[in-house]
């Protein structure tokens, strides 16, 4: 623990602790909350007060101070602490309960998230429930501490606190036509920080409006479904009304519908269906915790949203709609563009990139859900072949085994493993023939990782030259395409698997990259799948351009950049964090650019900063890079959406972002010039970002990047009549 | 309905020899069109004889030998062997198919930069280059390969008064277990004059070394030689690496892959002795993936096979001028091409086929060209159905190495067609006339006139 009082820290720590309820980080939506406590000074100081103690207490207990910054450990408490501070009168006896509680709940806090993050899980409010509910039943034989009658009467509050013009807004509001529907929804958002007021509810519909629209829309409308729902089934409205309960629909809904999983026709969809079970579920606890006379408070919204997550999980296809959120951004509308941006790189996070196991082009000859035996428990699998020019397999007759191209060719490991199985010995088929008994042939199996292996099936017999237990890396030759099997003609089988046995069942796991052949060109394909009757082939990396993007941790980029007559100098340095995410770091602008390099390709994943900064141009320019050199390929791709549009047009679009999006923000990557294809000296590449709405180009960055000697020798950027160039001095 | 053709009786000597169940039908069948071109109309277009190239016969063989390649090893490029054919339009398809040029003079230099290849393309092979040669390759950043060391003399020299490095590699012989073994090439391996010269290269700090290059023969037959090579060198390639922490850009294995033609002396013809080009490059990749190459650094393998790639695809067509009896009672037909335009038949038995229907009935008879010189035979001895004056054939696989040393002698060198992927014709080349000779000759005004 430092001995210095970091003061950015614990007041971040704090804003996030009030975002948390909201599921964000947005510092203006923090700001607003924590205003609308202090209108009850008591349940504002005491909020404020409980936070402090819970963070500190995580701190002395040694967590991460990242989850502590981030508010991880101190809404649960801030909640309890809200809920005290309004509860009961402010005396010392209070505060040495609160600290009390305050342990409670940090200590729930962690033990929950431990049991529950093994399964992927959300705390949520848990913890807060445990608190404010020990207290409740407890404090009911603590003497020292007094209920407050504040929370009867709210009226009293607000004289108490002296100001006309709340009194005035309150009375204003009940005597104005307002909907029901709407006073309502707006009570149930105060109430969440224990302000059941409409007033308060206004600000924080405020704050939630500027933090995500996707939010915003979503917190009204599953509030509405639930209204509805009330009235359809006759339920009492005004219970709604009275009771610290309308939240929970809030809630449900921004949680499923936006937060844990991207925005979409489905999220909201399921964000609705859920509502009325939620009420159903209110209802039911209600009645049975009036027994003890406890408060429901947002035990159904707990209960509901991570059992649903806990089913999506479970799924047969994770991947499927409604998407869980791979990497939390804490925003949806962030969550959402990143989706779109690289839909395969998002669904593929993190995963092994396994490459075609073999050298040149070859042909697809039956791909996934294939008309021979890619079928049923086997249908994600490939066979492939080698053809000539007409497309035929074989020269002569194709009556031996040797008359086929793909006959006898170096078959490679697809990725760096170990061999986890090998069966050998079994004879190669006359053509046409198959061997049914000893169905896969001469076969490899190699682990990549867990749960994750490849199988290469119908190898030549004699041809393998790995051992059980050998570690291979990738492009390492493991043997030899054959025709032994079930193979009446010679052809490679590659599946991908997740346990190690030979014929096991196959997995959809796409290939990390690979050129495809489109009417007669390559085309550059990233997490996808081939399919029948493609032409596809292994990327062969540009030493000078891989070299050029092998950001070594410590690495120092430094730049010279002129703007007309402006001279600037700017440095870079290669950093990792402790989850071996690498970044290039800005430290005159703070600026972060989050970056994979997987030996083929380099991305770019996620920028924080400031976006006039040349680190955001360069993000921009070299969003993705394919390390080999190929003339006329083209690589392209959406960059997420507020990267690029300015916030007024992107807040518009936001609203109709998960269903429906005319805004389009693409990067498009062109190889322009090598002096030498053997030992090249320099390399020109050209790309663009360009805003699109409706299809017309609105916004356009050109940049042109020169590699030489290994290093970025020249960056220019052109946009809005502006030229910039950036030369590296070192 | 075509009048049916006269053929002149044969008497021939009833010789049972083997038995076999199809009985002794020609075994040629005879070639009326090239790519759906017909014979006559090319000889009617183009006259007798005519060397005829097929693109679509070139790209097809050329994709399918840089296939072999592509699918055994990572990375590969083809070097266009400009000795073998150096028609322009011959050298461009090759270009269009992607392959650099390999030059061992400096006029095919010339002829490779005046095709457009970009002199980093061009790899200069060959004992023979001049000071001006040396000093056009280091400026236009072209592969040198160093024959001797006189020549490494010369562009030590050229590279002291040059701000650029040449790009060099050195020729590399070796014993690789085959007769001959060539040695009048480059550096030998075994007796450490190539390390030799590499270290020499390597520690005078004026040269980018980027590759090794051997060539190990010419139509060779065995592809274990090539796997041999290919091991040799990736030892130099790992020794450099270990003693000069240098990492070379390529392996240079050269050509000399045999084309399926019948050498002279060969039992067997050469479709059925020939190593398909799968065995040869099969060795090749093996022996340098299965060094202790790293897999990273794997260098590019560049292959600079001709014939390979060009014999089959080229045709020339010729007529009978006359025929003739010999005083041993032997058939004798002279055409109207001989060794001075199909020079390979010094060492091939090309085989030769009619072009026109023929009955099934054939003998024994020897092919002599047109040349008032006794060396002029085609083919010493051949089995064909009896030719008269007028009739056409197709000498076959003549597609290297004699559209650049057919002579001018006696007669002029004949037209050059190609057939292009369409079955278009297209004259190539132009048949030499008189006054192409006479352009490039001189005479003194006094033997401008005689009177006889």
């Amino acid at each position: 623990m430092k001995a210095r009082l970091d003061i950015g820290f614990w007041t971040e720590s704090i804003i996030h602790s009030y975002t948390q309820i909201f599921f964000s980080k947005d510092k203006f939506l923090g700001v607003l909350l924590i205003t609308i406590t202090f209108l009850d000074v008591s349940v504002g100081v005491s909020g404020v007060v409980a936070v402090i103690v819970s963070n500190l207490i995580a701190m002395i207990l040694g967590f991460d101070q990242k989850f502590i910054r981030e508010g991880s450990y101190g809404f649960n408490g801030l909640l309890v602490g809200l809920g005290l501070g309004l509860f009961y009168v402010p005396n010392v006896a209070f505060f040495v309960v609160l600290v009390v509680v305050m342990l409670l709940t940090v200590l729930s806090t962690i033990a929950i998230s431990g049991i529950l993050a093994k399964y992927g899980l959300p705390y949520l409010s848990i913890p807060f429930l445990i608190g404010i509910w020990s207290i409740t039943l407890a404090s009911r034989s603590f003497e020292a501490i007094g209920l407050s009658e504040k929370g009867v009467y709210i009226l009293n509050e607000l004289y108490a606190n002296g100001e006309d013009w709340l009194v005035n807004t309150y009375h204003w509001f009940n005597e104005s036509n307002i909907p029901q529907a709407i006073l309502i929804y707006l009570k149930s958002l105060g109430a969440i920080l224990f302000q059941f007021n409409a007033f308060s509810g206004i600000i924080i519909a405020l704050g939630l409006l500027v933090y995500s629209r996707i939010s915003f829309s979503l917190s009204i409308l599953s509030f509405l479904v639930a209204y509805y729902f009330y009235w359809f089934i006759g339920a009492d409205i005004d219970a709604l009304g009275y009771s610290y309960i309308g939240f929970n629909f809030i809630l449900s809904g921004i949680a499923v519908g936006s937060f844990f999983l991207v925005p979409s026709k489905s999220s909201y969809l399921w964000s609705f269906a859920l509502v009325p079970a939620i009420v159903v579920l209110t209802a039911a606890i209600g009645s049975l915790f009036s027994i003890v006379q406890l408060g429901v408070y947002s035990l159904p919204f707990n209960v509901i949203v991570i059992i649903f997550l806990y089913v999506l999980k479970l799924r047969m296809n994770p991947q499927a709609e409604p998407q869980e959120v791979v990497f939390q951004l804490y925003s949806p509308e962030k969550n959402l563009y990143e989706k779109v941006s690289n839909k395969r790189r998002y669904s593929n996070f993190q995963q092994t990139a396994i490459e075609p196991p073999f050298f040149g082009e070859w042909y697809i000859s039956q791909g996934h859900d294939g008309e021979y035996t890619h079928k049923e428990e086997w249908k994600d699998a490939w066979d492939f072949v080698i053809v000539d020019a007409n497309e035929q397999q074989f020269k002569n007759d194709g009556d031996y085994k040797e008359d086929y191209f793909c006959y006898d060719k170096p078959v490679l490991a697809p990725a760096d493993g170990v061999v986890e199985n090998v069966l050998t010995g079994v004879e190669d088929n006359i053509i046409g023939d198959s061997n049914l008994n000893q169905n896969w042939g001469n076969t490899v199996v190699i682990k990549h990782g867990y749960q994750l292996y490849t199988q290469l099936s119908h190898l030549r017999d004699g041809s393998i030259r790995v051992k059980k237990g050998e570690e291979v890396k990738k492009g390492d030759v493991i043997g030899n395409c054959g025709n032994s099997g079930r193979s009446p003609y010679p052809h490679l089988h590659f599946q991908i698997q997740h346990t190690p046995f030979i014929g096991s069942k196959t997995l959809n796991y796409p290939l990390s990259s690979y050129l495809e052949e489109e009417n007669g060109q390559w085309k550059f394909k990233f997490f996808d799948f081939p399919k029948q009757g493609d032409h596809v082939k292994s990327v062969d990396t540009q030493k000078l351009l891989s070299s050029a993007f092998h950001f070594i941790p410590g690495r120092i980029l430094e730049f010279k950049v002129k703007e007309g007559e402006k001279e600037t100098n700017v440095k870079w340095e290669v950093q990792n964090d402790m989850y071996n995410n690498t970044y290039l770091y800005c430290s005159q602008t703070k600026s972060k650019a989050y970056f994979v390099n997987d030996g083929t390709l380099h991305y770019f994943t996620l920028f924080e900063g400031k976006r006039n900064s040349l680190l955001y141009y360069f993000f921009m320019g070299a969003y993705k890079v394919l390390l080999g050199y190929y003339q006329d390929l083209k690589v392209e791709e959406q960059y997420p959406l507020y990267l690029l549009a300015p916030h007024g047009l992107r807040y518009l679009h936001d609203f109709t972002a998960p269903f429906f999006q005319y805004m389009k923000a693409a990067y498009s990557l062109e190889y322009v010039q090598i002096d030498d294809d053997l030992s090249p000296t320099e390399i020109k590449l050209k790309s663009s970002a360009q805003l699109k709405v409706f299809n017309q180009t609105q916004r356009e960055m050109r940049f042109n990047i020169t590699i030489q000697d290994s290093r970025f020798a020249g960056f220019e950027i052109e946009m809005d009549k502006r030229k910039m160039i950036a030369q590296c001095v070192k | 309905m075509e009048k049916k053709r006269y053929e002149r009786p044969i008497i021939q000597k009833l010789n049972s020899g083997m038995l076999n169940k199809f009985g002794s039908a020609t075994e040629f069948a005879p070639i009326t069109e090239i790519d759906g071109y017909p014979v006559k109309r090319i000889v009617e277009k183009y006259g007798s004889p005519v060397f005829v190239f097929s693109e679509r016969q070139i790209r097809e063989k050329y994709s399918e030998v840089v296939k072999a390649f592509t699918t055994r090893y990572p990375k590969v490029k083809f070097g266009w062997s400009y000795k073998t054919n150096y028609l322009n339009a011959i050298c461009n398809i090759f270009h269009q198919e992607g392959s650099w040029a390999e030059v061992v003079s400096g006029f095919e230099y010339e002829k490779a930069m005046y095709n457009g290849v970009p002199g980093n393309k061009i790899i200069f092979n060959g004992p023979d280059k001049s000071y001006e040669d040396l000093q056009k390759a280091i400026d236009n950043n072209s592969l040198i390969h160093i024959d001797h060391l006189d020549e490494f003399y010369m562009l030590s020299e050229l590279a002291e008064n040059s701000d650029k490095k040449p790009r060099v590699a050195i020729r590399v012989n070796m014993d690789t277990g085959v007769y001959p073994m060539w040695d009048r090439f480059g550096f030998n391996f075994e007796t450490g004059q190539a390390w030799d010269a590499i270290n020499k290269i390597m520690v005078s700090g004026k040269f980018n070394m980027v590759g090794l290059h051997c060539h190990i023969g010419t139509f060779m037959m065995a592809p274990s030689a090539y796997g041999v090579a290919a091991s040799k060198l990736a030892s130099l390639f790992l020794r450099i690496k270990n003693k000069f922490g240098h990492i070379l850009e390529y392996i240079d294995l050269g050509g000399g892959l045999p084309s399926p033609n019948n050498l002279k002396g060969a039992y067997l013809p050469g479709t059925d002795i020939v190593p398909p080009v799968e065995d040869f490059a099969e060795t090749i990749a093996s022996g340098l993936l299965n060094s202790d190459i790293n897999p990273n650094e794997l260098p590019l393998l560049i292959m600079e096979s001709g014939r390979l790639l060009i014999d089959e695809a080229g045709y020339l067509i010729g007529s009978v001028i006359a025929n003739k009896r010999l005083s041993t009672g032997r058939r004798a037909t002279i055409l109207d091409f001989g060794v001075n335009s199909l020079f390979t038949s010094f060492w091939y038995n090309h085989k030769i086929t009619p072009a026109q229907e023929m009955s099934d009935y054939k003998e024994d008879m020897q092919l002599f060209g047109p040349l008032c010189m006794n060396i002029d035979v085609v083919r010493e001895s051949v089995i064909l159905p009896p030719l008269k004056k007028g009739d056409m054939v197709v000498a076959q696989n003549v597609g290297a190495y004699n559209v650049t040393q057919w002579m001018q002698f006696i007669t002029m060198r004949p037209n050059v067609v190609l057939i292009d992927m369409q079955g278009e014709a297209h004259l190539i080349r132009k048949a030499e006339k008189l006054e192409t000779l006479n352009q490039m000759e001189l005479t003194p005004d006094y033997l401008k006139s005689f009177s006889l």
